[in-house]
């Protein structure tokens, strides 16, 4: 009885009002923490959600509390919408009308999102994270704990040079990282930029850093600093978008074709 | 009953985030951690320290005579306290300087005899004692090395992978956004742990601290605030520090008003 009112309370419509209000709330604390205290939150990136909060979280409670508390809200708020779905999926499976499949598509994208959550989780909590793999031109490093190794074959940095941007002129806005990935005598090679990172070998390759940025002093050391991932979330983010672009596909499918030929022999029984 | 639940489903968060916290400590319930904006350092038993650098580096720092731990590079390792230093920036110099440990570790500069005014980098380049190493944008690292350094205190990101190979530690002491007063200050005792002069950074960050509460005092009833702006001016361009810098603050501080105090980014 117990655990069948908690069931119900998990995926009532009344806790999916509340959940994201307070995390909206809860985001606003956030944003002025960050924009105040970033610097204890840059690390979260690379050192992992356990050793992060060991370390700068536990430290910095007054700056991140309002980070546990948004994880306890989208722990309850993936578990809200899990229960609701869910419930609302095992009514739809029992009734088994015409149509199944396209009334299933709401609940499809739920489960997407609870997916793509948990894909986020993993990410923080399991991935190698290997930072600062600092290049110059023609230098190479070893990825640690695989046989990989990355060149700096080039650096093409594109200045900015158009008249209506006039405080960007001069300064980088496309760099244009030439990288060559060696394994077991094959070569591979890979063009890296700030928005497109590279996948190799089950590890993806970010632009961290850059230089020189600036036009003037383009003749000076070039560099790039990467950081590679094995990233364990990433199958679980798109296995979810999969299952929302399903999701969404049958749902506008069911809505702009089901209904437009209900719609028309509605209107031809009229006639 | 729903109170209930949510106070249970309250006490089960906590319960987890404990857990969480318990179980990510590698280095055990004595290991203390501070974070100085950007850098940070961890305390293990046994007095090994691993700190974070400016850029996210992560170097560990071992008492002579003691054992390194596994899984670091030599040039992810320093003993202390540290010896010999090679430092670019001016304002290191200044914090060993404030440690007393300047004329004592210092030997490497990467400015010309006539650019000092520190009387002790002074003697020490005419003694021999400190050795220009090039300008920092060419530094000359043939020479660098000649004069053993036990660790470099550089910005330059692109020196990192040459020191590496010549198996000399680095650290990167600026930090991709700019310091505001407090990590600036502070910064004395992320240096100190290198020499093990945690009295003297305390000692200095203090002072400082007092003579900024004594200008900001003096200027509290000042009633027309000029409008400040603090940079560098170079060929054809002009860089400012932001509105959230040391500089920006240390101009409030004193009465003023900071011109790009709506500017927010690196030093």
């Amino acid at each position: 009885m117990f655990l069948r009112n908690l069931w119900h309370w998990l995926g009532s419509v009344h806790l999916a009002i509340i959940l994201p209000a307070l995390i909206i709330a809860d985001l606003a604390v956030g944003f002025f923490s960050l924009k105040t205290h970033g610097s204890i939150f840059e690390p979260l990136n690379d050192m992992g959600l356990l050793t992060w909060t060991a370390t700068y979280g536990r430290h910095n409670l007054q700056h991140t509390a309002w980070f546990f508390v948004l994880m306890g809200l989208l722990f309850c708020f993936v578990v809200n919408t899990f229960v609701c779905t869910t419930d609302r999926t095992a009514a739809l499976l029992r009734r088994r009308q015409h149509g199944l499949i396209f009334r299933l598509a709401p609940h499809i994208m739920h489960y997407a999102v609870v997916v793509i959550l948990f894909g986020y989780l993993s990410s923080y909590l399991f991935s190698q994270v290997h930072g600062n793999n600092i290049l110059l031109p023609g230098r190479s490093v070893d990825i640690p704990g695989s046989s990989w190794r990355v060149r700096l074959a080039s650096l093409d940095i594109h200045y900015y040079d158009g008249e209506r941007l006039g405080f960007l002129t001069g300064q980088a806005y496309n760099p244009d990282v030439h990288l060559v990935f060696e394994n077991d005598g094959k070569t591979f090679k890979r063009i890296l930029s700030c928005t497109r990172p590279t996948w190799i070998g089950g590890y993806a390759v970010h632009l961290k850093d850059f230089a020189p940025r600036l036009e003037a002093y383009k003749d000076k050391k070039q560099f790039v600093n990467l950081t590679i991932k094995k990233d364990a979330g990433v199958v679980f983010y798109f296995a979810g978008m999969l299952l929302f672009v399903a999701g969404l596909v049958l749902y506008l499918y069911h809505w702009g074709v089901v209904h437009k030929r209900r719609a028309s022999g509605m209107s031809k029984e009229g006639l | 009953m729903k109170f209930k639940i949510m106070a249970d489903l309250a006490a089960a968060g906590l319960m987890v985030l404990a857990a969480l916290i318990g179980c990510s400590s590698n280095l055990g319930e004595s290991a203390k951690f501070i974070n100085i904006g950007e850098f940070s350092i961890k305390t293990a038993p046994g007095g090994i320290k691993e700190i974070r650098d400016g850029a996210g580096r992560t170097l560990v720092l071992v008492p002579r005579g003691q054992t390194p731990p596994q899984g670091y590079a030599a040039h992810q390792i320093i003993e202390i306290p540290v010896r010999r230093v090679v430092a670019y920036s001016g304002y290191d110099i200044s914090l060993l300087n404030a440690l007393g440990v300047l004329p004592q570790v210092l030997v490497g500069v990467t400015k010309e005899k006539d650019y000092w005014v520190i009387p002790e980098i002074v003697s020490g380049m005419e003694q021999g004692r400190i050795t220009y190493v090039g300008e920092s944008q060419a530094v000359d690292f043939e020479e660098l090395k000649n004069t053993q350094p036990e660790v470099v205190f550089t910005w330059d990101q692109a020196a990192i992978p040459i020191l590496a190979e010549l198996e000399i530690p680095a650290v990167i002491t600026t930090a991709p956004v700019a310091m505001d007063l407090d990590t600036r200050l502070q910064f004395a005792r992320f240096l100190a742990v290198f020499f093990d002069r945690g009295k003297e950074a305390d000692a200095f960050v203090k002072r400082v601290y007092q003579s900024v509460e004594r200008v900001q005092q003096k200027t509290e009833g000042v009633t027309e605030r000029p409008v400040v702006a603090w940079g560098d001016i170079y060929n054809k361009r002009v860089k400012v520090e932001p509105g959230n810098s040391w500089a920006a603050e240390i101009i409030l501080s004193a009465g003023g008003q900071y011109a790009f105090d709506d500017v927010y980014g690196a030093a």
